[in-house]
């Protein structure tokens, strides 16, 4: 087929628009959205196809056939565009300088490119109320809805949630929550991404910047064990905004909420910068020496709480303090699961896409791993999975009417699991079966319901995946640090991170901190190090499918805040134990080579090019 | 013939310092130009760009929405604008929203005016002040306070009574 | 007794109309009715019924004249899972009041069709989607469909064959946009009536995203007669590309409004002067909507136009749903199609642009003329709204229709635009239409 005179080859049943992206010819777009089903309702795309009827139609709902001739830049289809956009924008406020969009919106941009030069439009323009908070993260502003029903729609087909729906009709119509109930969905942050106008924005970023006053890194989630690809924006040293990063290996474009708005604590003012000794500032080699003397030779009546968001290089640094001067202490990781250590052979997030059957025990994959619950929805609602719950509760996934759910008593999926083997939708799967298993927050046996579910899947022919929840549990398992050890008793503790959930023992007598923000319990601590975070500091995280993606932080380290890997070796040093890494690189090849669940480490990746943007001549009629 | 030439020479002598002098009479009589500055100001054209301000319509209101055109359109990048959002109890401005942080380092400014092209609410133009120098490179950031135009004595007069009660 | 008059060589659909109670089954049985569905069920293999239906020339009476044969040949027949007949009876184009007609005649008879189209595509399952403001023929409808459970001809063996059927009603909740076929298989669906972007037409992916066909209820109340005398037979009757005869309801200033069974060919200037009895004495037509109000208008010259879909093509309108508004000469055009274009506005989904801003950009500029306030700018926007909602510009029809108000009136009566929007007058009475 031919675009503009290129001609192109592409698979049958591709769309127009997709082909020509190929080509790098922009046909605009607004409803149209490569993760959603066409509906050809926002009409931009209009284009001129030979052989078909002598009139503009749309490349968003026209798969491609051989020897098609398509012509974006013909007089009739540049005009029929011109018409839509100058229609966008009737009834579209002059808001964009106060309008967050402004500077990064494809209205803006496809009206300089495809719209009429100069505007014809007068008279008054249609008014709502606005802004309306639909959440405590999101602001609905329906003057500048353009209706492409990219929300709507994602709310239908992706996030299988009946929250966001359409009020009135006509040029009356707009955007609303159910009842105007504020949305409660922990995927609703996706609609900001996907509207292609500022009808749809953070309320969390609101006014913090102009897209044009940041620069944007594209780093790794923190917040849980999936991993997915987000962008981290920064603008004077602060970290103003999170967005997807899409990865089709990991989150297809969605993010959770969590990790779009949970990120206000990197620039709260109140962060700890320095180090104190006994409630007073003080130097790092002060602190630290302080540290150490509290901490050495305690053996197992050593505590140390771990945080989840731990880096393979911190993991890896923390198992040697363990294998030498801190042998014998107890280890606390938060947020882990009790699952033991996964299968090397195991279900990767992207093959959920083609299993045929998927099993999900004693999870709900919406709360422990969001994204990946995403993944399992696309399944059975795009690809026609068909989908088997062992959990006790209801859980999200029941939305679809056609979900097996075994309601278990707790503790007994091994059990439902071993059962399932002769389930009349695993006799026959006609596909690959994925197997998906957590420990049901504690309430299961994790090391039996992770060999009946191994058994499952050799009986069955399907793969398992543990579904573990702290951000890196699994680099820590291989790390050897992902402790599960009880702090009950031990006297001196190190708390690095969030104090452990069960609180700090009674017994401890001698207590750090290594935290960046201020909390209650710093009071009582005897040595307290400001620490970075996942904006800042260098690092990897290990998936839950065993994936080790870097972070790239977008703000720098600034003084005296040091780097982790700098403060454990001077840790080392003041312990006694000569480490002598000089950089993080050096912790890198050091840790790939010692652990061969880290060797992915020894070669960390140029970060991912900043994608420039297409632009195409102007298109003026 | 030595003798007439040194006469020619004396006749164009005298006449070049006729010409010089008749320049320098005539100047002595005609008006003075020079103004005492600084106690005297000489008048500036009516669209010269000096010192900036901040606008603000008749209500009191500021006129800046804080969408930091001006600082997209600044060729020296001397303006910082931070944004905020405008609630019912705090009302900065019309709209949603107002510069919360508004600052042009005056050491850097070329006074272009492209500042006040780029506004899109006439908030931000350039006056007529060009008498800006001072002791410390700290007193060039000027501040939005330093700024914003003075309240309307009638909107601040309200504002007094409102803040008596 | 309806008037059966303007159909030469006797009626068709309206055959056993002003029959006394033909709307019980026992009346319409002993009229003859039900014969033809025993004849389709026992004597005929379902593809022959729709040769027969090819062969009749049929074509689709809701608006877009679809050949209605070659619709049924779309839908595979040997296909596993279920399929649907969708009848569309929300009958809400301005000025059509055919189906109503039908329906409170002869209720059995577009059982009949309905029964007949599903054996043909080999449904077990139709459905009436009408139109929610027919209480009365909804309640008919209601006992027929009762009347014919009890009878057997819907059940488990109809006409003692092996093939379950069941007739269902949906009523509509009053939104003109359901008349559209994909918007109408939303709302069945009980979502929000929007159309949906085709391919896949509703033949490969309908109702409940399963094979449906989806008749006019005038087409399939056609069908008995088509299989008790014979496509062919149909076939001599009106022209040779638009075969039949149709029910047009005659509406607006005709002192005999009401609906009449024409056969198709017959001019305009035969349905309106003499069926329709012609305007009220000393006014005379000034212009006339030949297929409902979405058709779009011809002036009092053309009149002289057939009703067949190819002579109205070539008039550059259309037969749309057979609804014929007549508005005499004391009405100005601009008012009219601003009452009308307030009405396409007002019932667009809100799906795509054109229709939802369009529509609404339309009736803004009109108000703006109205109010003496217009010059050649609001000429110029009304020309440029009805371009840019016309050719495949919109999602469905509904958008073109509203761009066909603006474009057509503007062609014949550019005057009486310039008139209003150029002069700030109304010169209603003395101002010709331009043919």
């Amino acid at each position: 087929m031919t675009i503009d005179g290129q001609s192109v080859t592409v698979p049958p049943g591709t769309l127009i628009v997709e082909a020509a992206k190929n080509v790098g010819v922009e046909i605009p777009v607004f409803c149209y959205h490569h993760k959603l089903d066409p509906v050809g309702a926002c009409r931009l795309c209009l284009v001129d196809i030979a052989p078909g009827p002598p009139r503009p139609q749309t490349a968003c709902t026209t798969p491609v056939a051989p020897n098609m001739v398509i012509k974006t830049q013909s007089a009739m289809a540049v005009q029929a565009r011109a018409e839509i956009l100058e229609f966008e924008l009737v009834n579209h406020p002059l808001d964009c300088p106060v309008c967050d969009k402004g500077g990064e919106c494809p209205l803006q941009d496809f009206t300089f490119r495809h719209g009429y030069p100069t505007s014809r439009i007068d008279g008054p323009r249609l008014h709502f109320k606005k802004p309306i908070p639909l959440s405590a993260n999101i602001a609905l502003d329906r003057e500048r809805c353009v209706l492409c029903y990219r929300c709507t729609r994602y709310y239908d087909e992706i996030a299988w949630e009946q929250e966001l729906t359409t009020g009135q009709r006509g040029v009356q119509s707009f955007i609303t929550s159910q009842f105007d109930q504020p949305l409660t969905s922990i995927f609703s942050g996706n609609i900001i991404d996907l509207c292609p106008v500022g009808a749809l924005t953070s309320r969390v970023w609101r006014f913090e910047s102009r897209p044009w006053d940041m620069t944007q890194t594209g780093s790794v989630c923190s917040k849980c064990a999936v991993g997915c690809s987000v962008t981290l924006w920064q603008r004077r040293g602060q970290l103003v905004r999170v967005t997807s990063r899409e990865n089709d290996d990991i989150d297809e474009g969605w993010i959770c909420d969590r990790g779009r708005f949970d990120y206000t604590d990197v620039n709260d003012p109140k962060r700890l910068r320095v180090p104190v000794v006994k409630g007073a500032g003080s130097t790092w080699n002060t602190a630290i020496d302080a540290l150490a003397a509290g901490i050495k030779g305690k053996g197992p009546k050593l505590g140390i709480s771990l945080p989840q968001d731990l880096t393979n290089e911190e993991a890896f640094l923390f198992r040697r303090l363990l294998d030498g001067p801190l042998k014998g202490a107890k280890v606390k990781m938060h947020g882990r699961t009790a699952l033991p250590e996964p299968d090397p052979n195991q279900l990767l997030i992207k093959e959920i896409d083609d299993a045929r059957v998927i099993v999900v025990v004693a999870s709900d994959t919406e709360k422990d791993v969001p994204v990946v619950n995403l993944r399992i929805k696309k399944a059975v609602s795009k690809r026609g999975a068909q989908l088997i719950v062992v959990h006790p509760d209801g859980v999200d996934l029941d939305r679809n009417p056609h979900t097996v759910h075994v309601r278990n008593a707790a503790g007994s999926a091994a059990a439902e699991v071993e059962k399932l083997a002769s389930h009349e939708l695993l006799k026959s799967p006609g596909g690959p079966v994925a197997i998906l298993f957590g420990d049901g927050h504690g309430s299961e046996d994790a090391a039996d319901l992770a060999a009946a579910c191994a058994e499952l899947a050799s009986k069955v022919g399907g793969k398992v995946m543990p579904l573990y929840r702290a951000t890196n549990e699994r680099g820590a398992l291989d790390a050897g640090v992902a402790g599960w050890d009880k702090l009950d008793g031990v006297q001196a503790l190190l708390s690095w991170g969030p104090p452990p959930t069960a609180g700090i023992p009674s017994s401890v007598k001698f207590l750090a901190t290594w935290d960046h923000l201020q909390r209650p319990d710093h009071s009582r601590a005897a040595v307290v190090l400001p620490a970075t975070t996942f904006a800042e500091q260098q690092g990897s995280y290990t998936n839950l499918e065993g994936r080790v993606q870097f972070l790239r932080p977008p703000i720098p380290v600034a003084e005296p805040l040091k780097e982790s890997w700098e403060v454990l070796t001077e840790l080392a040093v003041a312990l006694g134990l000569e480490l002598g890494y000089t950089g993080i690189f050096a912790v890198q090849r050091d840790a790939a080579q010692t652990l061969p669940g880290l060797a992915d480490l020894a070669e960390p990746p140029s970060p991912t090019p900043v994608p420039t943007p297409v632009l195409i001549g102007p298109a003026h009629p | 013939m030595p003798d007439e030439k040194d006469q020619e020479s004396v006749i164009d002598d005298v006449t070049a310092l006729a010409k010089g002098l008749k320049t320098t009479l005539g100047e002595f009589f005609s008006p003075v130009v020079t103004t005492m500055y600084p106690e005297e100001k000489s008048p500036r054209a009516e669209r010269y760009r000096g010192r900036h301000y901040l606008r603000r319509y008749d209500n009191g209101l500021e006129r800046c929405i804080g969408c930091e055109l001006c600082a997209a359109a600044c060729p020296v990048g001397c303006i910082l604008v931070i944004a905020a959002e405008n609630t019912e109890e705090k009302q900065v401005s019309p709209g949603e929203r107002y510069a919360k942080t508004y600052e042009i380092n005056m050491l850097r400014c070329i006074f272009c005016g492209y500042c006040e092209d780029a506004c899109p609410v006439q908030a931000i133009v350039l006056g007529p002040e060009y008498e800006m120098s001072d002791v410390s490179r700290e007193k060039f950031i000027f501040t939005k306070e330093k700024l914003l135009e003075p309240l309307p004595p009638d909107v601040e007069a309200r504002l007094k009574s409102k803040e008596q009660k | 007794m309806p008037e059966l008059r303007g159909t030469v060589g006797g009626p068709v659909v309206t055959e056993w109309f002003g029959t006394q109670d033909l709307y019980k089954l026992d009346v319409y049985k002993q009229k003859g009715g039900y014969a033809a569905l025993r004849k389709a069920m026992v004597d005929m293999k379902p593809v022959d019924i729709t040769n027969e239906v090819k062969t009749s020339g049929l074509r689709g009476r809701g608006g877009a004249g679809f050949a209605t044969g070659t619709k049924w040949g779309f839908i595979n027949r040997d296909m596993p899972g279920p399929k649907y007949v969708v009848v569309n009876a929300d009958e809400s184009e301005p000025g059509t009041s055919k189906d109503r007609y039908i329906i409170e005649n002869s209720p059995h008879m577009v059982l009949e069709g309905i029964m007949i189209a599903a054996y043909a595509v080999g449904a077990n399952q139709a459905w009436v989607y009408i139109r929610g403001e027919y209480d009365e023929p909804y309640r008919m409808l209601t006992e027929a469909i009762a009347e014919a459970r009890a009878a057997g001809y819907l059940g488990p063996k109809p006409m003692g064959i092996d093939f379950p059927l069941d007739i269902r009603l949906y009523r509509g909740h009053g939104a003109y946009i359901c008349g559209e076929e994909t918007a109408l298989l939303e709302s069945l669906e009980g979502k929000r009536a929007q159309p949906r972007s085709r391919p896949p037409f509703p033949a490969v992916k309908g109702a409940w995203g399963r094979p449906t066909l989806l008749n006019n209820v005038e087409t399939l109340a056609t069908v008995p007669w088509i299989v008790n005398h014979g496509g062919s037979e149909y076939a001599k009757r009106g022209t040779e590309k638009s075969p039949g005869t149709r029910l047009m309801s005659v509406s607006g200033n005709v002192k005999k409004p009401g609906v009449y069974e024409v056969e198709l060919g017959q001019t305009f200037r035969h349905v309106i002067m003499e069926l329709g009895g012609g305007p009220p004495d000393g006014r005379n037509v000034k212009v006339f909507w030949p297929g409902g109000s979405s058709a779009p208008v011809l002036p009092e010259s053309m009149l002289d136009t057939h009703t067949d879909m190819e002579a109205l093509a070539a008039a550059r309108s259309m037969g749309g749903s057979g609804g014929v508004i007549v508005m005499d000469d004391s009405h100005c055009i601009i008012r009219a199609a601003h009452r009308l274009l307030k009405f396409y506005a007002h019932e667009s989904c809100g799906k795509c642009t054109p229709c939802r801003v369009g529509g609404d950009w339309a009736v803004r500029t009109y108000e703006r003329i109205l109010a003496n306030e217009g010059s050649q700018v609001e000429l110029d926007i009304l020309q440029r709204v009805s371009d840019a909602l016309q050719n495949g510009r919109c999602l469905c029809g509904l958008g073109d229709s509203a761009g066909w108000v603006i474009d057509s009136t503007i062609r014949h009566f550019r005057s009486e635009y310039e008139d209003h929007a150029l002069r700030h007058e109304c010169n209603v009475g003395a101002v010709t239409a331009l043919a």
